[in-house]
């Protein structure tokens, strides 16, 4: 039986306009877990989730901040230090994508120069037909698998579209940002044992690769 | 269908007869040639039709195995409320004491579990009420109501009770409840305003005092007819899977002195509620007791309180015989109570009962009003004007874009907002919504921010009425509410947060200091950012604080602290140490729990306000006797003086 190797310390901040699902993609993660009309999180929200990536493993700390404009001033906090972001939108809600776009140039101009970000279009099982088949219903998405991607190439950022509710690609971000995230970069390895409790192992379908896995359109 | 042959091992399944009328039982002991005759004889030599008889009594075993299982299921559940709700204990105490009751049965390997569990509540339902009827002992129904009853629970529709149901019902605790809920206060206390409602035996018939002294029921209320949704007094589902969102549960009960008029000392409650293993009868009595122990003390506070409005009454009356109206103007804060009577005994007779116990049910309403303010800022119709008025402005309209969003994500599990029996949203949902709507009407330059959706939320719980809660809200945000350079509370969360960097960096090493020692050893945790959050619902999001207590607290946030040298009013910034003693004294009443847990992550856990993230962790509830005890102590310790230096320096 091998020693597991030390966690690497993550921390990640999650942005977005409210009611994008923040929150859930969160509770999906740590939890495995969906609740509907989940409440509203005031202020912010830390949480912790190991996962293995091959032979690491990343203990995420992440704190999912408030979606209401009014708190927008607080992510200053929240995001400094911090060596990844997932900067979140509906992808039934075109303006939560132009807020998406604000914070990824805010991020680009307040964080940290190495910060890995993971551009997310959540609610993926609004669009998808009931039918488990390849097409979409009509006329709900409003912002197009190309907006996302493209916006992801302009400014560097992974792209996923995810559904915290059917679980749809959401661990796929936080292996794609372990991925990214350069060893040297973490902080250092955390001194406390590591125990296996509340692990997830990713490893097994950390094969599938953020923009590979999306819905053909 | 006749009644023929109903097999022996059917018997135990009792109450639903007519399912084993048909054939079914001993038909695999008959031989071939008998069957080909039963099936000549009664279904016209079609043996489809056995097959499909057999079928039917199959699923209807299945059927009440499932009823059985769910009524086991209820009947903890009631012991559980019953505990909670009258022997002022905790679903974790109750679970602890379970399980003890189970190792020594166990070990004296006489008893199961469920049989004491069938007996405790039978025993205390009993007791109360004159039901002739055990629950659990049914009676034979008459075949429409069990069809009826069956056909819903069949359907998987666990938490409803069908109205048709009700006539054969035993009258429960519940029911009882019930009709003491819609009775008013002035009603002999043996009445009941329900035709329906079964009239409890005399000998028992003294409420417990929370429940009479609703001196204003909330009129919702009475709309939870489902006895058996598993719902608490306030509306929250408490359903096992669900024991996570359950907020009320213990009531403190004072354990110190009371301070007037009262001659025995209270009742240690800590010992009343260790309860001996001497069996069943025994534990009985020990709940009684305790309930005992708890409504009595609870009518002595009150006679307190009654005894206290007389003498402000009395007071102000001699101040001003002209005034007919007997309700004093107690001012913001209580502040015209301080020279009330010449010298400051009213003001701290006051101060003290709402420090030690909080404000009564029925004193609840006139008092918040008055000492928030409200009442001073009312005007009779505005509400309904904004109710009416379309919006405008665009500012407006972001607003109720953001309500919106939130609307559905308020109390999600109470049913008073989100009715999961008949998934619909409740009554205080559209509440929320026009108190927020027109809150944001009339306080534009305040707007909505989350976090009121919860307070307010929380507000429609108590015994205030729709228009009431509009005005105390806007009255918080003037008058009680920490203000920052004259912006309101909830325009100020940067400062909100720098206070709380100061209560992390200055306050909690001069309050706590094993804890604060306890945190950096830990790494340094930035405990600002959660106690923002309680700020900014003003304390509800707490998992550790049950409504009640709740309550109390919000009772507290209305009183100004004694102050030592001054009289004048209560200033922002001295409102802002009341939150900073205020959070200081929970994070002192968490303490040992706190200095238990080695890691960062399990006190981050164990402070959030979010308890959907599993874990195993322990929560205690906070007791509100504790926490004002604490928060005494350090607020007398806290000066606005010292607060502005640090802000200055910080």
């Amino acid at each position: 039986m091998s020693y597991p190797t030390p966690a690497t310390s993550v921390k990640l901040v999650l942005l977005g306009e409210a009611a994008v699902g923040k929150s859930s993609l969160v509770l999906r993660f740590v939890s495995n877990d969906f609740q509907e009309n989940k409440e509203p999180t005031i202020g912010a929200a830390f949480l912790t989730q190991k996962c293995t990536i091959g032979e690491r493993t990343i203990k995420y700390e992440i704190w999912d901040t408030a979606g209401q404009e009014r708190f927008a001033s607080l992510a200053p906090m929240y995001y400094r230090n911090a060596q990844a972001a997932i900067v979140v939108y509906d992808i039934t809600k075109p303006a939560s994508f132009i807020k998406a776009r604000h914070w990824v140039k805010e991020l680009h101009e307040q964080a940290a120069k190495d910060i890995t970000i993971a551009l997310v279009g959540n609610k993926y099982d609004l669009v998808q037909d009931d039918d488990e088949g390849q097409g979409e219903r009509e006329g709900v998405r409003k912002v197009s698998v190309e907006e996302g991607q493209n916006l992801a190439a302009e400014e560097g950022l992974l792209f996923y579209e995810t559904s915290a509710k059917t679980s749809y690609n959401v661990n796929d971000v936080f292996i794609g940002i372990g991925n990214k995230i350069p060893e040297a970069a973490s902080l250092a390895s955390s001194p406390e044992q590591n125990n296996n409790e509340g692990r997830i192992d990713l490893s097994t379908n950390a094969s599938s690769n953020g923009n590979r896995n999306l819905c053909s359109c | 269908m006749t009644k023929s042959s109903s097999s022996g091992s059917s018997g135990a399944l009792s109450g639903t007869s007519d399912v084993f009328n048909a054939l079914g039982g001993n038909l695999h002991n008959l031989k071939s040639s008998q069957i080909t005759k039963v099936i000549n004889s009664k279904y016209n030599g079609d043996p489809i039709l056995l097959i499909r008889q057999l079928s039917l009594d199959l699923a209807k075993k299945e059927r009440d195995l499932i009823l059985q299982r769910q009524e086991s299921f209820t009947r903890e559940q009631k012991l559980y409320k019953l505990c909670n709700e009258f022997g002022n204990l905790s679903t974790l105490e109750i679970d602890h004491k379970l399980s003890h009751e189970r190792h020594n049965h166990e070990n004296i390997n006489s008893s199961k579990v469920d049989d004491i569990l069938s007996n405790l509540i039978s025993s205390a339902i009993n007791d109360n009420i004159d039901t002739g009827k055990k629950p659990g002992v049914s009676k034979t129904p008459s075949p429409e109501s069990e069809s009826s009853e069956s056909h819903q629970k069949v359907l998987g529709v666990s938490l409803l009770r069908g109205s048709s149901q009700e006539s054969i019902k035993p009258p429960t605790k519940k029911n009882w409840l019930r009709s003491l809920f819609s009775s008013s206060e002035d009603l002999p206390q043996t009445g009941s305003t329900l035709a329906s409602a079964p009239k409890p035996n005399q000998k028992t018939t003294v409420a417990p005092v929370e429940l009479v002294s609703f001196g204003r029921t909330p009129s919702t209320i009475s709309l939870i007819d489902n006895e058996d949704a598993n719902i608490d007094k306030y509306g929250f589902f408490t359903d096992k899977s669900n024991v996570r969102i359950t907020r009320s549960s213990t009531i403190s009960l004072p354990t110190t002195r009371q301070r007037r008029r009262s001659n025995t000392s209270p009742p240690d409650t800590n010992n009343a509620i260790l309860i001996g293993n001497n069996g069943k009868a025994q534990y009985i009595d020990k709940l009684k007791q305790i309930s005992k122990i708890h409504d009595s003390t609870n009518l002595k506070v009150e006679r307190d309180w009654d005894n206290l409005m007389k003498a402000i009454n009395l007071q102000s009356y001699k101040l001003d015989p002209s005034a007919s109206d007997v309700i004093v103007q107690l001012g913001t804060f209580g502040i015209n109570l301080i020279k009330l009577d010449g010298n400051d005994d009213i003001y701290n007779w006051f101060i003290n009962l709402t420090h030690q116990y909080g404000i009564p049910q029925k004193y609840r309403r006139l008092l918040w009003m008055e000492l928030s303010g409200a009442n001073n800022i009312k005007i009779n119709g505005v509400y309904q004007e904004l109710n009416d008025s379309p919006v405008t402005c665009d500012e407006v309209q972001l607003n109720i874009n953001q309500i919106n969003l939130d609307l559905h994500r308020t109390l999600p599990f109470n049913y008073f907002f989100n009715n999961l029996l008949e998934l619909k949203p409740g009554p205080n949902f559209y509440k929320l919504q026009r108190i927020l709507y027109a809150f944001v009407k009339h306080c534009p330059e305040i707007g909505y921010v989350q976090g009121m959706n919860k307070v307010v939320g929380t507000l429609l719980l108590s015994v205030l009425d729709e228009e009431d809660i509009f005005w105390l809200l806007i009255a918080l945000c003037n008058e009680i509410l920490p203000r920052y350079n004259n912006l309101s509370f909830f325009n100020s969360i940067s400062l909100i947060h720098k206070d709380n960097v100061i209560l992390k960096q200055v306050y909690l090493d001069r309050f706590i200091p094993k804890l604060n020692q306890h945190l950096i050893k830990l790494g340094g945790l930035d405990i600002d950012f959660i106690t923002m959050n309680w700020w900014l619902t003003l304390f509800i999001d707490l998992k550790f604080l049950d409504l009640d207590s709740w309550f109390k607290i919000f009772d507290n946030l209305l009183i100004m602290e004694v102050q030592e040298d001054t009289n004048d009013e209560m200033n922002d910034d001295d409102r802002s140490c009341k939150f900073i003693s205020l959070t200081l004294a929970i994070l002192k009443c968490l303490e040992p729990s706190l200095l238990a847990l080695h890691d960062k992550e399990s006190i981050y856990i164990y402070l959030s306000s979010d308890n959907n993230y599993h874990n195993d962790m322990k929560y205690t509830n906070v007791k509100f006797s504790d926490l004002t005890k604490h928060h005494l102590a350090i607020s007398k310790k806290i000066s606005s003086k010292e607060l502005i230096q640090l802000r200055h320096k910080i």
